[in-house]
């Protein structure tokens, strides 16, 4: 076939090439929040003091980064969904979260004697917080990269990475509500790792799942 | 060159209101674009220059594959170069080659001179692979351009039927490379 028979054919289809990157990837992600959601519940209980947690500024620290994480992350994703789109300043905002991290870390090993730190850095479980935010991170991914796949990323990789990205930061901002722990030397080490764990498994599916 | 890309986004805007004749026109122009930042792709990778015509009817399959992707209120030249620069690395990294594309303006890619293109033109993309269905319907409307009614005239199918073939036989058209890998 010749490229002006090719032409000629695609002029012909008329029927939609699909759904909106936009409209796919929040509707994709809705369904991955609330299985993360019920995923959670079903894991771990909530936090017995959650209220009374909600007033301390260590605790609060900890849903102000994980919210900048995602609305990030959740532009840099739409972002990717589409071929020739610039990632402007999102990256920079991204970078508001180490920044707010390491802050808070410096804050807290001035102030705590350093006998506590390794104690706070243990926390009551500190593997069980970064397996289960990595668990909780997975319905979320998954369903953003079954979204992506109605996009158009040019970059699968590091589409995919953001898919993770943002599927641990949501993973992380749903388990808040049960983590005992508020220090942020805590939240420096174990929050980080699971995140970027998320990322790396988002970006390995990405560079497989996400070539068209 | 920009004036161009605006008549571009123009003739797709159009082309999603139903205007068939816009879309045939930014295809044809896209084509001529397309041919001149393929070649200049794969004469940087080393690569034969006789692959420039799949390459870039692998580009235009995608550019419709995927025009949901283009918000049509942005400009049209990165996304047409973000896909063609997707396409290009991807059929150079099936045939072996190891390629680093720059991000180029789009606007400085010149189209290609008819003359020049013409033998190269006479590339073919194999129907064969489709099943039988869709390969009647897609020979029927590219090569000997009969109207989507009279193709279902034609093969005893319903309008409906032959536009889901269409389709779907474009789609499986795309396809093709993915699965020979």
């Amino acid at each position: 076939m010749k490229t002006d028979d090719l032409i000629r054919a695609l002029a012909a289809d008329r029927l939609p090439s699909g759904p909106p990157p936009s409209l796919a990837l929040a509707l994709t992600g809705a369904v991955g929040f609330v299985l993360s959601v019920l995923l959670f519940l079903w894991l771990v209980p909530l936090r017995p003091n959650l209220g009374e947690a909600m007033h301390s500024f260590p605790f609060m620290l900890k849903p102000v980064e994980m919210g900048i994480l995602v609305v990030a992350s959740a532009i840099l994703v739409l972002r990717l969904a589409r071929p020739g789109a610039s990632l402007g300043h999102v990256l920079w905002v991204a970078a508001l979260v180490p920044a707010i991290m390491a802050a808070a870390l410096i804050f807290e090993m001035a102030s705590v004697p350093r006998v506590l730190w390794l104690d706070r850095l243990a926390g009551v479980h500190w593997y069980i917080c970064v397996m289960n935010m990595v668990i909780l991170s997975l319905p979320v991914t998954a369903a953003l990269l079954f979204g992506l796949r109605y996009g158009a990323p040019t970059r699968p990789m590091m589409a995919g990475a953001g898919a993770g990205l943002l599927g641990g930061a949501v993973a992380a901002s749903i388990y808040i509500s049960h983590c005992p722990d508020d220090s942020p030397i805590f939240v420096a080490a174990w929050f980080t790792l699971a995140i970027v764990v998320a990322s790396c498994i988002g970006a390995l599916a990405g560079s497989r799942m996400l070539r068209w | 060159m920009k004036g161009r890309e605006t008549q571009w986004a123009k003739w797709m805007r159009a082309a999603s209101a139903g205007d068939s004749a816009a879309y045939d026109r930014v295809l044809r122009e896209l084509a001529l674009a397309l041919r001149a930042l393929v070649r200049r792709g794969l004469s940087r990778a080393g690569a034969n220059l006789s692959e420039t015509e799949d390459v870039v009817q692998d580009i235009l399959i995608a550019v419709h594959l995927k025009r949901h992707t283009w918000d049509a209120t942005r400009p049209i030249g990165p996304w047409i170069s973000g896909i063609a620069r997707y396409k290009i690395i991807d059929n150079m990294r099936r045939r072996g080659f190891r390629i680093e594309l720059p991000i180029e303006d789009f606007a400085e890619i010149l189209p290609a001179e008819e003359a020049e293109a013409a033998s190269e033109r006479d590339v073919t993309r194999s129907l064969e692979a489709l099943p039988e269905g869709q390969r009647n319907v897609v020979r029927a409307i590219a090569i000997d351009g009969t109207s989507i009614s009279d193709t279902a005239l034609k093969l005893n199918m319903s309008e409906g039927a032959v536009r889901v073939s269409l389709h779907r036989g474009l789609g499986a058209l795309a396809k093709r490379h993915r699965d020979e890998t």
